[in-house]
Order: C-alpha cells, then structure tokens, then sequence
C-alpha cells in the first residue's frame, strides 16, 4: 500500500502543480464580475499540492500505519480488469461502425464467456436478447439516438 | 400542521395518479432487486437509471429513483439473513443474527420481522420528514449569496465523515472532485477553462458519467473476480409472525426508528452507521446480551428499522437545504439538479407539488414494499442465485446507456470508462469515491456563492462571518467537523470500524 500511496501522490501532486499552472494563465479578476475563472481553480490546486505532499512524505517516512498493508491484488485478476477495460473500449470504439445492436451482442457474449465460461451457444444467446431487447427499448421505444452502424442495427 | 397536511393531501392526490404509482411501484421493485443482488448497490442502481429517466417527468422519475433508493434498504436484508451476505451496508449487522436465525430453520421470520420493522419506522419517520423538512425550509428562505456559500460549506462537512479510513485521502478526493468540476465554462464569467481547445471538453465533464463511472462501473471491475453465491438452501416457513413476536420487537423498532431518524438528519450519517448504532443500542440495554449474535430476533430489526428510518431522515436535510447525507443521496440530488430542481429552502416554495408528491409516494412506497417483501419473499431468495458473470455484462450495458442518454456523445461513454478505471483504482489504493462525487456535485453552488458573496462585499470575507445565518451555518459546519473528527481520533478502533462499515 505505501507503494501504491507514494505512486497516487507523486502523480497527483504532479497534476496539481499544471493546474496551478494553467490556472495562473487565466485572469485573476474580470471587471463587473469580480474573481476571475482562475482564482479558485489556483486555491484548490494549491490545497490538492498541499494535501498530496502531505501524503508523500507520510508515505516516505513510513507514519500510516494503515499503509503497511498490502494492496489486495494479484496477477489474475489485474489481467481480468485489464481485459474487461480494454473490451470496453473496443466496445466503445466500434459501435460507431457495428452499430450499438451488433456490438452488444459481441461485448455480453464475450464478457459471460470470460466471466462464467459458459457454453457458446448460451452466451451468444444472452447477447442476442440483450442487444435485441435494448434496442427496442431504448432506441425504438425511447428514441434514444444510438449509434446504428453499416448493418443499422 | 393542517397547512402541511392539506400539503401532503395534495401530494397524494399526485403520487396516486397512474403513471407516478407505476413509477413509485417499479422503483420499488428495481431497488429491492438491487438491494437482493450482492455487488449491485442503491448508489450505482441510481448512478444508472438518473440519465435514463430523462424521458420521464420529473415528479416520475425522483418517485422511482427515491423507490429505488429506499426499496434497496429492503432488500439489502434478505441476503444478509438467506446468504450471510449483506446486500447494503447498513444490512451487515443484520447477517449477524438473521442468518444464525435462518441457520436455525427461523428464516421466515427473520425475513418478516425485517419487512415489517422496515416498514413500521420507514413509515413513523416519514411523519418526521413530513413536518420537519418544510420547517427548516421555510426558515431558510431569507438566505442570500453568503448563505448559500455557508450551507456549501456545512454540506462540504460532510467529507469528514465520508472519507473512509483516512481522512487526508477523503480531503484529497473531494478537492480532485471541486478540479474536475471546474473543467468547462466559469460559471460567472463564461470563460473557458482547462478545456485545451476540446470542445466536449469546454462544455465540461457532467457528472453523472463520472458517477456511473465510479460507482456502476468500478463495481463491476472490482468484482470480475468474485464467484457467484449460493443461497442457503432451507424451506421458508413462518412468514408470518406471532403476535407475542410482534410485541416483543416492538420497542426495538420505536427505539431503533428515533435512531435511525435523528442520526438520519445529521449531515454524513449514513444508514451504514445508524444501523450499527441502533444494533450496538439493543444490545447494551438488552437483560441478555449474549444472545446477540447468536440468533436474537432484536438483532434483525433494529438495524432494519434504523436504516429504513434513516433513509427518510436523510430527505430531511436533502429537501430543505440540499445537503446529502450520504453518496445514494448525492447522486439523487444530481438527479433533482439535472432536473433543475434545486434542493434546498426554495424548493418547497417554488415547486411545492413536486416535493409532496414525492414525500407521498414514500408512503405508499412503504406499502408497496412491505407486500412486495413478505409474500414474494420466496422470489427475491431464487434471484440471489443469478450468477455474477450474467448480471455483470447487463450492468455494463446499462451503465453504458446511462452514460450516453446524458447528452448522446460516446465522449460521455469513454468518461464513464476512465472514471471507472480510476474508480478502481481508488477503491484499491483506499480513496473514497464519495467525497469526490459530493464536491464535484456542490462545486458550481460553491464557486457561484462564493464570487457572489465577495462581490457583494467588495471582497471582504469576513462577510461570512458578519451575517447571522451564515456565521451560525458556518460554526455548525466547523463543530460537525471537529467532532467527527475527535471521534475518529478519540477512539480509532472503533471509529475505523465503523468507517470500513460507511464505506
């Protein structure tokens, strides 16, 4: 856990410095309207920087006693987040052009396949009836604008 | 009095009508299915549908989303007692008797004293939201810009007590919540900020991707390894409870509903806390405390009662000033506020049918409720065998849905996604997802409040303090603080428990 605290700190503490940054680019008062955009985006970096040093150099210096533990992950199930994120954006990326149905049915077929190990069949058939079902919930009985691609499903 | 019951009277001349009873009844049933499904909590159940009921209008779809929210308080107890595992939170001190009882061949009436406890102190404090709420309200109605900021500052309290295990973590979510807010337009000025020329970007990051990010979606990452649950397999009889049951509980449920309620009102005191709390309370006053955990009946319905009651008296604060009291209710009040209602003291003024439709529908919802809970309990047991990998993509895909109904760009999808993964990320390295959602929700309020104020007083802060309200809302907000955190430091075994047991 301390590693992973000096990790988040050191990145947040990183982020809030290009805020402070950026925030210092904007005007800090506008004439009528009083404090500028930049003001508080400035103060709250600034207690962010605060706050993260802070964290740093607990971690560093060893006085939580909370992060002596060991982060509860192990390789498998690291590999199995990173599969299920990386199918998302696939997902995303390709509804555009497979249309929402049909690119349902790949992600719910594929996810209960991984998840559960199920047979094929079963699992296309679940993403059939997903798909199906939220199409013509959403998209024909809702109107909601979803992404049909070259097949308009 | 009869000003506010002739109110009430009207709201459910409202929450009667047709399509709201229908609304109110499938928020029931989806929050007790939410509440029955281990890894599905009220939060995401909320952070899902909001974006989808905007085909709704608005009186429909808070009925539904409130139905959801305290129907899940319902079901969260029939794992606790079926399956040894908590649906909610606040249904953990509920497994420790109810399924010893189950174990004992006494699952049906553990399952009928939680319904019927549910519903006698979700009923008694609803009565207490009735005639507390437009109070508060009503006095809140001279507030001006220094107010505002004050009640900003009293609701940002809340963090305290949000912040899980360490407070510096919780202090770092929320101020990374208020950055994330401030990307887009400057709500005073219009000028664009931390956008680098992106135009989704300038139009800023709306908060309910990043709350179906953080919830829906973390939650289904953070359980990919986790296995389905089998349910204990035992026949349910004596669904329907004895009188000498029922008059044995009964003070319990008194006590455990007053509990419940008052700790309901206090800003940052979730039904995860009271439940322990009204749990811990009958165990000291009972003549034989060392049947708790062993199987006692007490055990069951006193962190049922105080949960349910706080369900209601956290719409206390909600309502009148717009300070949620815990994440389910910070995501509802994104919903009132993407509906553009405002919580707090105008509300009740400016949109009067709105809130006692609502507040009457948590009456009928309790009704409905109690049948969906105690005949069809049988059900809601079998559902608790849906096994994970067939629940999880569903959930994707409607997390997904709720992303992109928000302004129908797949910019809102990919945000969901990161925030998901952050999301993960932060529930591995122990930072909580709350105090974020809440900041990133009040940030606007916050900012505009404040540039007002200072406006008003050529830039002098001590306006805050100079006016009478705000300087006595700015002084609660500094004692609930304080004392928050005396407790957490006071006693930190006991304060650390009941943190992991908020979270």
């Amino acid at each position: 856990m301390r590693k992973a605290n000096i990790i988040v700190a050191s990145t947040l503490l990183a982020l809030s410095i290009f805020i402070i940054y950026q925030a210092k680019k904007l005007p800090a008062s506008i004439p009528g309207a009083g404090l500028g955009p930049g003001v508080v985006p400035f103060w709250l970096a600034l207690c962010l920087a605060f706050l993260s040093a802070l964290l740093l150099i607990i971690n560093i210096l060893n006085l939580d006693k909370y992060a002596s533990g060991q982060i509860s992950l192990n390789r498998q199930e690291l590999i199995s987040v990173g599969v299920i994120f990386l199918t998302l954006i696939l997902y995303m990326i390709f509804m555009e052009y497979l249309g929402f149905g049909i690119a349902t049915i790949f992600l719910v077929t594929f996810l209960s396949k991984r998840l559960g190990n199920y047979a094929l069949w079963k699992c296309s058939l679940l993403g059939i009836v997903v798909a199906v079902v939220s199409v013509q919930v959403f998209r024909n009985f809702l109107s909601m604008p979803l992404p049909t691609g070259f097949l308009g499903f | 009095m009869f000003e506010t019951l002739s109110q009430l009277m009207n709201g459910f001349a409202i929450a009667l009508a047709p399509q709201n009873l229908l609304f109110g009844f499938i928020g029931c049933l989806l929050g007790t299915l939410i509440g029955v499904l281990p890894g599905i909590g009220p939060t995401s159940g909320i952070a899902m549908l909001l974006p989808l009921t905007t085909i709704l209008e608005p009186t429909a779809a808070i009925i539904m989303l409130a139905g959801l929210y305290y129907g899940a308080m319902y079901g969260g107890s029939t794992t606790a007692i079926l399956v040894n595992i908590p649906g909610e939170v606040s249904s953990v001190p509920t497994a420790l008797d109810g399924y010893k009882l189950a174990r004992q061949g006494k699952a049906g009436l553990a399952l009928s004293m939680a319904a019927i406890s549910s519903f006698v102190a979700g009923t008694l404090s609803l009565l207490g939201l009735t005639f507390f709420a437009p109070n508060l309200a009503k006095m809140a109605l001279q507030f001006g810009p220094p107010e505002y900021f004050a009640l900003m500052v009293l609701a940002l309290s809340v963090v305290v007590n949000l912040s899980g295990r360490s407070l510096l973590k919780g202090l770092i979510s929320g101020f990374v919540g208020f950055l994330i807010a401030s990307i887009g337009m400057d709500p005073m000025t219009g000028v664009n900020r931390f956008s680098f020329g992106n135009l989704n970007l300038m139009s800023g990051i709306d908060f309910i991707s990043v709350i179906i990010g953080l919830f829906a979606v973390t939650e289904i990452l953070s359980n990919v390894e986790e296995n389905a649950v089998d349910v204990y397999q035992t026949k349910l009889t004596g669904l329907w409870p004895k009188l000498s049951d029922l008059i044995y509980t009964l003070p319990a449920m008194l006590r455990s509903t007053v509990i419940g309620f008052f700790m309901g009102l206090l800003p940052g005191c979730s039904p995860g806390v009271t439940s322990f709390v009204a749990y811990d309370t009958e165990k000291r006053i009972s003549k034989n405390p060392e049947k708790f955990g062993t199987g006692e009946i007490l055990g069951v319905v006193a962190p049922e009662g105080a949960n349910n009651a706080t369900t209601s008296g956290g719409f206390v604060p909600l309502m009148a000033f717009g300070i949620p009291s815990g994440p389910a209710l910070a995501v509802l009040l994104g919903g009132l506020m993407m509906y553009g209602l405002q919580p707090g003291p105008t509300l009740f003024e400016k949109h009067g049918d709105f809130v006692w439709a609502v507040i009457a529908s948590m009456y009928v919802g309790n009704v409905i409720l109690l049948v969906l809970n105690l005949p069809l309990v049988g059900l809601w047991a079998k559902l608790c065998k849906v096994p994970y990998p067939i629940l999880a993509p569903m959930v994707l895909v409607f997390s997904f849905l709720g992303a992109y109904s928000v302004r129908f760009k797949l910019f809102d999808v990919g945000i969901a996604l990161v925030f998901g993964l952050i999301g993960w990320i932060m529930k591995k390295t122990d930072f909580p997802a709350s105090p974020l959602i809440l900041c990133l929700i009040l940030a606007d309020m916050f900012e505009t409040s404040l540039k007002q104020s200072l406006s008003m007083a050529q830039g002098n802060p001590l306006i805050f303090l100079s006016r009478p309200i705000s300087l006595v809302l700015i002084l609660i907000a500094l004692v609930l603080a304080g004392f928050s955190i005396y407790t957490r430091y006071s006693d930190p075994k006991k304060a650390a428990q009941m943190m992991v047991e908020s979270e």
